[in-house]
């Protein structure tokens, strides 16, 4: 799609503030760890990143539909886990692995359902079913660990080709499809048009509910598939795995510059943003640097990231006028309770 | 005791009121009567403080005022009750009814709640309803918030009470309710400013009525001076115009046909066929029911009843998608709200309903996409960047933009919805063009307007709903203001076709 210049260089304005960080995080590291800057750590931090950067590929379509998932976490365990069960009951790692597929499949399915026919709020619908995922998850393993899984299951998260781990190059190849599908397909044009408006996009022909379905399908599948690259690389499998998980999804999405109302997407700037963020587990552990620290480390970033965002979109103004500690909608209210003035 | 003395307001360029006199008495009602836009709702608000007037000014018991805010006309008694009205939804109706003026309190300055809702109570006893004062304003029927609106004003103790088409969103009943309410007021003193489009009720409950046209004052005399058919008649002004007679390009096949289509507690049974090339008008108020029928029509909402015929085959339409299917379109009234995305360019606003057609393998050809947005466009003379967001066009653009969305799609039956509301005159009469182009090509059209001027200048036909129901279909000498107006308010036609 031809976009004006105008919106063209806030795009462009955005992917830089991205680069700009990872170029800093890069710097800082490499000055840090000299073990940092080397191919195979790069890649290493690539490979960790993949199920992050899956996940977070359905999150932007979610927030693209004006909606959020916030039980990819327990999907991803609850898939692991039937995947397990499947191995322990005696079928083939494929089997198995279709499994894990049609389980997150599922879940995605259900929460598109419960969206679309309940009309209930997405926020609401996966709180909900981020703990009864969970508790499934939990409830199957008996809160044990699997890890009795056949050689050949190494096959989906422990494969090189070249230097380059399989599941990047799986990776990149769904940031491709997705990329491919919303800015050229009717599905991806539709998805905007219901995250914009969705009376509108009823009224133009376009069905609502079913793109929200899709929407919450595809979520569910991608989380899946991550399922299956993140059980076969730690080779186990555990129904507490994934837990926070929705939180760096989101963030992905928020800091690689998409509004959190929905109506925009952008491939490239969500799989920026997760390197972006899942380089500093690695550099700081690189470094020497207390692990507890991680987190506070990556608040910073995302901060920055969503600040650097505003600046460079021209919203900082924007931001400066809401900001809660000036005047507020409700006090105009009450000082002019009539609300006519 | 109120009154305004040569009030002249402008906007703009444009003058909503100019030299209006009007005094109210106590213990008397005046009715403000008037088409759309003839100055009524300007006048309520200079008279309530929300506006100041360019000239002119207020009395109040015999002495000027000025106000600064609504706030200074209610600490004199003068409150206005807005046709949106402005209560807070998720508070309590006590604590609505306490809004502008302070809260008792009870031990440690702490607001005493069972003191509000005594006292809300007793002001609602007052109008003779029960409500309970500690539930939510939102759990509350449209009807019964009017009712904690004038409890609030009761509560300020009003002696001026401003109303802006209270009924305008109640049902029958609720709207009885409404008028015992100002009865009651009105015996026990309080003057009252009643601003409707409503006649029969104006009628029943006025003892004066000030008729405005265009912003001035044509008529103020006693309500039982009048009687419907000379209100009529005030209010539209003119000498009754009778339609110039459009060429018509109405052929003989029927294009659309609605047998009985209803649907229960909102319209119907409608009963209406449209010929190609035919241009049928339909008038009505605000709430009659005229949207309602047209979203039926292209499956937004279920029909209980009835049966569709398009082009000569019966066709059931569940779905807009389905409706596009058949060759009906619908352009809707809320050109923001419900037709447009603004953040996407003009091109993927027009090929948004077409994206079936303009994709092959999956995938939307840009070639193809282009060159069905220009042919769309061109035809409307839109000019500028198709690519550029349709947030930055003007309004009339932007609506030839929603039109060119339905046009490309070649519809056979095209429903317009208030198609030039809010839009300027010159735009106004390209898409009167745009709309006789297309019934020479043979679409049958829909036009639902409340402009009677426009109905009269395009329309082959016009029907007239009220309350859901067709109530009148006029053509040739029928079809002037007057039978069209008098239908829409429930008056009796002098003459005409009613059924």
């Amino acid at each position: 799609m031809r976009l004006v210049p105008a919106v063209r260089a806030e795009t462009a304005a955005k992917v830089g503030g991205l680069v700009l960080l990872l170029v800093v995080e890069l710097a800082v590291f490499t000055v840090l760890s000299p073990d940092f800057l080397t191919s195979s750590n790069l890649f290493n931090v690539m490979a960790l990143d993949t199920e992050n950067g899956i996940i977070a590929l359905g999150m932007a379509i979610v927030i693209a539909s004006g909606g959020i998932d916030l039980s990819v976490g327990s999907i991803l365990a609850l898939s692991s886990v039937t995947m397990g069960y499947a191995v322990q009951h005696g079928q083939p790692v494929a089997v198995a692995a279709v499994v894990c597929l049609l389980t997150g499949l599922v879940c995605g399915l259900v929460n598109g359902v419960l969206v679309v026919v309940l009309r209930l709020h997405p926020l609401l619908v996966t709180l909900g079913t981020l703990a009864l995922y969970r508790g499934l998850a939990l409830g199957i393993s008996n809160g044990n660990g699997f890890s009795g899984f056949p050689v050949s299951f190494q096959y989906f998260g422990q494969t090189y080709i070249g230097p380059v781990p399989a599941q990047v190059i799986v990776w990149l190849l769904i940031a491709l499809a997705v990329y491919g599908v919303v800015n050229a397909t009717p599905a991806g044009r539709r998805l905007l048009a219901v995250g914009i408006n969705e009376l509108a996009a009823s009224f133009a022909g376009i069905r609502v509910g079913a793109v929200r379905l899709a929407v919450y399908g595809t979520s569910g599948l991608l989380t899946g598939v991550a399922s299956l690259i993140y059980a076969s690389r730690v080779f186990s499998d555990r129904g507490d795995t994934g837990t926070g998980l929705e939180l760096l999804a989101i963030a992905a999405v928020v800091v690689g510059g998409a509004s959190i109302r929905g109506g925009e997407i952008s491939v490239a700037r969500t799989t920026l943003a997760v390197i972006v963020i899942g380089v500093i587990p690695d550099g700081l552990q690189l470094a020497g640097i207390d692990t507890s620290w991680q987190y506070v480390t990556i608040g910073v970033v995302m901060v920055a990231a969503i600040v650097i965002n505003e600046l460079f979109a021209g919203r900082a103004s924007a931001l400066w006028r809401r900001a809660p500690w000036r005047r507020t909608e409700m006090e105009d209210a009450w000082t002019d309770p009539a609300g006519v003035a | 005791m109120l009154a305004l003395r040569g009030i002249r307001k402008v906007y703009g360029a444009t003058v909503a009121v100019d030299e209006l006199t009007v005094a109210l008495a106590p213990a008397q009602v005046h009715a403000l009567v008037g088409e759309n836009g003839a100055g009524k709702s300007t006048a309520a608000q200079i008279a309530s403080g929300v506006t100041r007037p360019t000239a002119g000014h207020v009395e109040f018991g015999g002495r000027e005022v000025t106000f600064g805010s609504a706030r200074d006309a209610e600490a004199l008694g003068i409150v206005l009750i807005p046709q949106e009205l402005q209560l807070y939804e998720s508070l309590s109706v006590a604590e609505n009814m306490y809004v502008g003026r302070p809260r008792p309190r009870g031990r440690g300055r702490l607001v005493a709640g069972h003191t509000m809702r005594r006292r809300a109570q007793e002001q609602l006893a007052r109008l003779g309803v029960t409500i309970d004062p500690a539930s939510r304003v939102q759990e509350l029927t449209h009807g019964n918030r009017q009712l904690v609106a004038i409890g609030r004003a009761l509560m300020l103790d009003a002696r001026v009470l401003i109303m802006d088409e209270p009924t305008a969103s109640l049902d029958e009943w609720e709207a009885q309710r409404l008028l015992g309410v100002v009865s009651a007021l009105r015996s026990s003193g309080v003057a009252v400013l009643y601003v409707s489009h409503r006649l029969p009720e104006i009628l029943r409950i006025a003892d004066v009525i000030s008729v405005m046209r265009d912003g001035r004052l044509v008529r103020s005399a006693p309500g039982h001076d009048f009687d419907e058919a000379s209100l009529v008649t005030s209010m539209l002004g003119r000498p009754l115009v009778r339609h110039a007679g459009r060429r018509t390009s109405a052929r003989d096949e029927v294009a659309f046909e609605s047998a009985g289509l209803t649907r229960t507690g909102v319209f119907g049974p409608v009963d209406l066929t449209i010929r190609r090339g035919e241009i049928v008008g339909m008038a009505g108020l605000i709430g009659s029911g005229r949207s309602e029928f047209a979203q039926t029509v292209i499956g937004r909402d279920k029909l209980t009843g009835g049966q569709l015929t398009v082009a000569g085959r019966p066709v059931s339409i569940r779905s807009v998608r389905q409706a596009v299917q058949r060759g009906v379109g619908y352009v809707p009234e809320e050109r923001q709200a419900q037709g447009l995305f603004l953040a996407l360019s003009s091109k993927s606003n027009v090929s948004m309903a077409a994206l079936d057609r303009i994709q092959s393998w999956g995938v939307v050809s840009p070639r193809r996409e282009s060159r069905y947005v220009r042919d769309a466009l061109a035809r409307l003379a839109v000019k500028g960047d198709i690519n550029a967001p349709v947030s930055t066009l003007s309004g009339g653009t932007q609506q030839k933009v929603l039109l060119g969305r339905w046009l490309a799609l070649q519809p056979s039956v095209l429903i317009l919805d208030e198609p030039t509301r809010g839009i300027d005159v010159g735009t106004r009469f390209e898409i009167y063009r745009i709309i006789e182009q297309l019934t020479d090509s043979g679409v049958a059209i829909l036009l639902i307007s409340s402009d009677i001027q426009e109905l009269l200048a395009l329309s082959d036909r016009v029907v007239v709903m009220r309350a859901g129901q067709l109530v009148g279909e006029f053509s040739g000498d029928d079809l002037t203001e007057m039978n069209i107006g008098a239908a829409a308010l429930g008056a009796d036609a002098s003459h005409g076709g009613t059924r």
